[in-house]
């Protein structure tokens, strides 16, 4: 045994700064902050590791994060976005100044809305038929009419939405939520990405990285069937009375060498991770066990029907995780390339009625479930895709619109927002954001303030730059969002 | 100016700071400062005085009144010299013959014997790859390879096995390509400046450029100088004296650095490079048969589309044609790719309803390809109405793939011709249908479905061949087309017998490299970093803080400005280089820098706990000619190297950080040497060095996070590539291996001197309940079962010899005996599952894990 712990314990802190908190890097970091009390805070207790529990900045309105991600770019007129001009002009050109991956352009056929839009609720949302479930619930939504993008393509704009950056190599929303609060809950990763059942996202494992931060931050792919987590489960199957006899033995061993190497923090570290590593085989199989919870909830995130069964799986382990404490879950609507996702370039019909179809059931069962269960309230659910897309063709024929990064739709609800409102707007055809223009970085600004960081001086030195999810600029939160 | 000359030009102020000022920095912060020579201090240590090393941490730690440690013992010192040499742990007959070496001069000739071996460049390759973001693919959203990126690997690799001097090292890396005696050799060294992400479709040009421009900048500026000129890239450096104009100034060294943009293809910045005396001879042939091949194809492509505009849009001949399907065209591809529909570039486009595959969308159309491959792409629904086992009957000539909804039916390369019976089980429904059929020549399908219940319900043929076919026996004969068609024909048979055996030269001789564009552009420095926003023009020069003489004194020169740039930084007189070199060349020995921060020198960064030190290191460095393995040398021969790191409460209390080297850092294996031992230590280790990366197995679960993982993993299952050092693992951006990535591998996008050294519960799921951790216990309690008596005693003591080239303790042998025992009679398991149980708690220890 150490022969001074409380010696060790004050060792540990250090080593952390110079070697594990950022590198070495970091020491620099502590000699610029070292006044700065939020540094403090958050090293403070890190000797349990990088994702020990740390106090916000200030009293936080969302606890955890849902980001529902429709890959692809859903089309904003064709869902939330009521544009009546855009029914009048349809099949004719207009002038219209587009950028998608088809390039620059000054005209374009517009296509009409392909749905009917009426108005819901007590504070009469539009939404389009799309959507005959959620729009039940617009009354806790705030729809962000006016969201703006630097890149209309889809590997650098997923990117941008996922880490503020359109150039590869930061770290993702996720990543930044994890390392500026840890984990309340060491038996599960705090951060969870699942995947659309036909595949990851292009860019793949970049979308959850953590970039230049330590890979402790990255998210962790969760799946709904099987085994949840990577590892998590012995290939050898074997019980678990039979796996702690192997860690007591392993730990017997480690003991043994660590008698002479006593101050070796590390050494002990890597010791107790075999025992919370443990402790997550035992309890996190049972995050997913889907059969504890009641018919009528399955029903609700349609998991009695087959097309909605996938999605609305995800969407009721969200829920699970977050009563879990994981702190920030990201599901993907889409996935692989083409029509397995929004990106509605051929026939925008058969393309959206799919993917609307598919999610509807779950995301309004999602909001509801956490809604009565006392848990939307600081829970923050996002809505959205990396863009939304063109008021026009994208081809001489077809209903297929291109990628739009000038004006598209998300949506938010829960965590400390208030509801049944619409924030900013686009011009008569859809096309560009026109009132109260919100650039990414804006959403991603009031996603940490809500969780209580402040935006601004969230960083992380990297390079010789304090970095910060929403830039060297910074990013103000979107102040009217906030209940 | 530009063409001929280019002047490092006179600037009396930069941005922000005047000229006095930065004298005044360059007084004061001590990395700005001239390297100078420096005399070792005397000790009155008998012991420590003899190696001048010694003699620094000595002095330091008596003024400090620390004792150093006692040097530690033989087998720890065997270990920390082979995993620090080589990345591997020592074998067993290495163990044997340390410990029975009694000779004073044992640890000098191990070392030689390490240096020696090709693994060392190895090891100490993987250290430069962290600091050039080594990646083998683009990123973004095809995330394509780059072609032939691991000859860099190699050159790496073999440039520190040949012990080449640091500053030939950078020289060649930075500006090989435009060297006046450049070798294919230095021109594979610029790969360097490819390494980088590459967005083969940038939403605003310009700024991809001044993107590219930085990423190249940064890895420069961070890896051989350790200062961040990025930072200054919008505004002057908050920190350190460099103005944004010297950002724009250093990169004016790389205007006429040719950046290909929106090329999507793996050759989208490759360039060949010939041997010396091949090259003009295979030039001159390649061209010849390329320039044969296409006329007779294009020939052949006209008699085909004359025919077809002749008949007419005509049915096949088979009632079986499906018409529901697409098809694009293309002749834009490798022979021996098998392109992606996605990425493909059709020429043509249509569906398969009236029965044939037109070319091109006219004529013009067809003679813009450049490369000998062709292919098709067919798409669409594939109706299943009863589940179950699936026939695909096909006869292609060339390679091609196929996939039904998420089922791969086949996937195969080359230009051979597959005739193969492809069975699968697919469920009923609607699924998505892709297939790719590419080749050398036309590529040809025959392609019949046959379903569970014998049913045929369709049938795919190549036009190609119909059309031949009506050549050779029927109406077409005699038609000038037809024999237009006939002999074009043969004479492309003929020019591609000449070509085939060339096209493997050529795609051997391409590399992903530097190459320049015609001219010198102009430079302005960016106001806020804003592409769109022009100040003022500024010329090639160095940063002022830094550049000793060289800015104030214009010099004229007909050298290209990268390689004027790369020539400083690998110069005597520039402050920084040795001194990077060197302080990383400690970092990788002593599990840090003398500097701490070992890609930030400036006053962001640490200063140096022993500054004296570091300045006599690198000039002897210099003074050595720039070589590694005399410093390697010196260093482990030095009484500071082969402490003990045990611990000392006494010099804890006073040093707790170990800043005076009082003892040996201990530190954890990275993510690679933890792979590499456990394929060591089971006997698995194949130890080829170089070639093309592999492809190991990863976890199914992982290769589903990419959106098209199945074709972009194309697994080496052939155990010689399953067991090969991590350096040969292919790094494809998108797709993270979690073994490597869990133990904090570098990050692939951004410079990465140090790395994090991480603990969390992941990698003790890894290392517990992996398929890769558990078939290697087995492997291993395979070995140990091998060669020791059936008796659990002597099967543990086998263990511990192989794993960590010790006996056991008696209280290790006992707790390893118990666990075999309650393995057999708690758990019912045979003495070879016990074994395997206590095989994996070995590969989990500590002492495998950490190195003393």
């Amino acid at each position: 045994m150490p022969p001074t712990p409380n010696f060790c314990r004050r060792m540990a802190r250090r080593e952390f700064l110079t070697t594990v908190g950022g590198g070495f890097s970091s020491l620099a970091l502590t000699g610029l902050l070292s006044q700065d009390a939020f540094f403090n805070a958050l090293h403070a207790s890190t000797a349990e590791g990088p994702l020990a529990t740390k106090t916000p900045h200030f009293p936080a309105k969302a606890k955890r994060v849902i980001f529902l991600f429709m890959y692809g770019g859903p089309s904003h007129v064709d869902t939330f976005d009521y544009k009546p001009e855009l029914f009048k002009f349809d099949g004719k050109t207009v002038k219209v100044n587009t950028f998608g991956r088809g390039g620059r352009k000054s005209e374009g056929r517009v296509v009409g809305p392909k749905w009917k839009f009426s108005q819901y609720g007590e504070s009469g949302q539009w939404v389009s038929d799309l959507f005959p479930h959620l729009a039940t619930c617009v009354d806790d939504i705030t729809f962000l009419k006016s969201m703006q993008a630097d890149s209309p393509i889809h590997g650098s704009a997923m990117l941008m939405m996922n880490s503020g950056s359109i150039v590869s190599g930061s770290p993702s929303l996720g990543s930044w939520v994890n390392y500026g609060l840890g984990t309340v809950n060491q038996d599960l990763p705090g951060y969870v990405v699942m995947l659309d059942q036909s595949g990851g996202p292009i860019s793949g494992a970049k979308n959850w990285s953590s970039g230049y931060m330590p890979a402790s931050y990255q998210g962790t792919t969760f799946r709904s069937s099987g085994n949840p987590v990577l590892n998590l489960k012995s290939v050898q199957n074997m019980p678990f009375g039979e796996q702690q006899r192997i860690i007591r033995s392993l730990n017997h061993l480690n003991q043994e060498h660590l008698k002479s190497r006593y101050d070796n923090t590390n050494l002990e570290a890597r010791i107790a991770s075999y025992e919370l590593a443990y402790k997550m085989q035992s309890t996190a199989p049972e995050a997913v066990e889907l059969d504890k919870e009641s018919e009528e909830t399955k029903r609700l995130y349609g998991l009695d029907r087959e097309r909605t069964r996938d999605f609305g799986t995800k969407c009721l382990l969200a829920r699970r995780l977050v009563e879990r404490g994981v702190r920030f879950i990201q599901i993907y609507s889409g996935g692989a390339h083409n029509d397995h996702n929004w990106d509605a370039h051929g026939d925008l019909e058969v393309n959206h009625n799919k993917h609307a179809g598919d999610t509807d059931k779950p995301i309004a069962g999602l909001l509801k479930d956490l809604k009565r269960r006392g848990l939307l309230h600081d829970t923050l659910v996002i809505w959205g895709g990396e863009f939304g897309r063109q008021p026009t063709a994208e081809y001489a024929k077809g209903t297929g619109r291109d990628h739009n990064s000038y004006g598209f739709t998300m949506w938010v609800a829960g965590g400390g927002v208030k509801g049944g409102r619409t924030i900013g707007s686009t011009d008569e055809l859809g096309n560009r954001a026109v009132e109260r223009p919100l650039h990414v970085k804006n959403l991603h600004a009031t996603v940490l303030q809500l969780m209580g960081l402040d935006p601004n001086n969230l960083t992380f030195l990297h390079g010789g730059l304090d970095k910060r999810l929403v830039g060297t600029a910074g990013a103000d939160p979107i102040p009217e969002l906030v209940a | 100016m530009y063409n001929k000359t280019l002047a490092l030009v006179v600037l009396t102020s930069a941005g922000g700071l005047a000229a006095q000022d930065f004298t005044d920095h360059a007084a004061k912060h001590w990395a700005y400062r001239p390297v100078s020579p420096i005399e070792p201090p005397t000790v009155n240590n008998v012991e420590w005085e003899q190696n001048p090393i010694d003699a620094f941490i000595f002095d330091n730690l008596q003024n400090e009144q620390l004792t150093p440690n006692p040097q530690a013992d033989k087998l720890v010192l065997l270990r920390r010299a082979c995993y620090d040499l080589t990345g591997l742990p020592p074998s067993q007959k290495q163990v044997d013959d340390f410990l029975a070496d009694k000779a004073s001069d044992a640890w000098t000739r191990l070392i030689d014997q390490l240096l020696d071996s090709p693994h060392y460049g190895e090891k100490w390759g993987r250290h430069w790859l962290d600091a050039v973001r080594w990646a083998e693919s683009n990123g973004y959203e095809r995330d394509l390879d780059k072609r032939n990126m691991w000859k860099y690997r190699d050159y790496v690799i073999d440039a520190i096995n040949a012990d080449k001097p640091y500053d030939t090292f950078i020289l060649e890396q930075i500006a090989g390509d435009v060297l006046p005696n450049s070798t294919p050799e230095s021109i594979i060294a610029t790969g360097f400046l490819r390494l980088g992400l590459y967005d083969d479709e940038p939403a605003d040009l310009e700024l991809f450029y001044y993107d590219y421009y930085d990423d190249i900048i940064n890895t420069v500026s961070r890896s051989t100088l350790a200062i961040s000129m990025s930072c200054a890239r919008c505004h002057d450096h908050k920190a350190d004296p460099i103005s944004q104009k010297d950002y724009y100034r250093f990169l004016a060294h790389l205007r006429k650095l040719a950046i290909p943009s929106r090329i999507r293809t793996e050759d989208a910045m490759s360039r060949t490079v010939f041997s010396k005396k091949e090259q003009p001879e295979l030039e001159k042939k390649i061209e010849a048969a390329t320039d044969q091949i296409i006329l007779a194809r294009l020939k052949s492509w006209e008699a085909i589309n004359r025919i077809l505009n002749r008949a007419g849009s005509r049915a096949t001949e088979t009632a079986l044609f499906p018409t529901n399907l697409r098809y694009g065209f293309t002749a834009e591809t490798w022979i021996d790719s098998l392109p992606d529909p996605d990425q493909m570039d059709f020429m043509a486009e249509g569906t398969l309803g009236d029965g044939t595959i037109h070319l091109a969308r006219n004529l013009s159309e067809i003679s813009r390809f450049n490369n000998p491959g062709a292919a098709w792409a067919i798409r669409g629904r594939i109706h299943i109405p009863v589940g179950g086992r699936q026939d695909f009957k096909a006869t292609i000539s060339g390679g091609g793939w196929m996939y039904v909804g998420d089922t791969l039916v086949f996937a195969k390369t080359g230009s051979n011709q597959i005739q193969e019976n492809f069975s699968v089980d697919l469920t009923a429904g609607d699924h998505d249908l892709t297939l790719v059929v590419s080749g050398a020549r036309n590529p040809t399908l025959n392609l019949t479905w046959v379903r569970d219940d014998g049913e045929i319900p369709w049938v795919i043929t190549s036009t190609w061949k119909n059309l031949q076919s009506r050549v050779t026996n029927n109406s077409d004969k005699g038609q000038p087309e037809g024999d237009d068609l006939a002999s074009a024909e043969e004479a492309e048979i003929a020019s591609w017998k000449q070509y085939t055996p060339l096209e493997h030269q050529l795609k051997d001789a391409l590399v992903t490299a530097a190459f320049n564009g015609n001219e010198q552009k102009p430079t302005h420095v960016l106001l806020r970093g804003n592409p769109g926003a022009h100040g003022e023009e500024v010329y090639p020069a160095f940063p002022e803080i830094l550049a000793e003489g060289g800015y104030d004194h214009p010099v004229a020169s007909e050298e290209d400005a990268r390689l004027i740039l790369a020539r400083w930084i690998a110069s005597k007189g520039n402050p920084l280089t040795s001194r990077v070199a060197v302080n990383r060349i400690w970092q990788h020995h002593f599990g840090r820098g003398l500097v701490r921060s070992s890609d930030e020198f400036g006053k962001l960064g640490q200063e140096p706990t022993h500054p004296r030190l570091l300045d006599w290191l690198a000039h002897e460095f210099v003074r050595n000619g720039w070589r590694m393995k005399p410093l390697h040398r010196l260093i482990m021969a030095s009484k500071t190297y082969r402490m003990s790191s045990a611990p000392n409460d006494r010099a804890l209390a006073v040093d707790p950080l170990n800043d005076h080297f009082w003892r040996y850092n201990m530190r954890r294996l990275t993510a690679e040497e933890i792979r590499d031992s456990i394929l060591q230590v089971t006997g698995n280790l194949n130890p080829q060095v170089g070639g093309p990366s592999v492809f190991p197995t990863l976890p199914e679960e992982v290769l589903q996070t990419a959106s098209q993982a199945a074709k972009r993993w194309q697994l080496d299952a052939g155990p010689e590539h399953q067991n090969r050092r991590s350096i040969y693992t292919f790094v494809r951006r998108s797709l993270l291996d979690p073994m490597m990535s869990t133990f904090d591998v570098a990050d692939t996008d951004v410079s990465c001197p140090v790395r994090f050294n991480t603990t969390v519960p992941a990698q003790a799921l890894a290392m517990m309940n992996s398929k890769f951790a558990n078939d290697h216990a087995r492997l291993l309690a395979r070995r140990i079962g091998k060669s020791a008596p059936e008796d659990p005693f002597s099967l543990v003591r086998r263990g511990f010899q192989l794993v960590l080239g010790r006996p056991p303790q008696q209280v290790e042998l006992q707790y390893c005996v118990d666990l075999i025992e309650s393995m057999r009679q708690n758990y019912g398991h045979d003495l070879s599952t016990a074994l395997e149980r206590f095989s994996l708690v070995m590969l989990n220890l500590n002492e495998f894990i950490f190195l003393d």
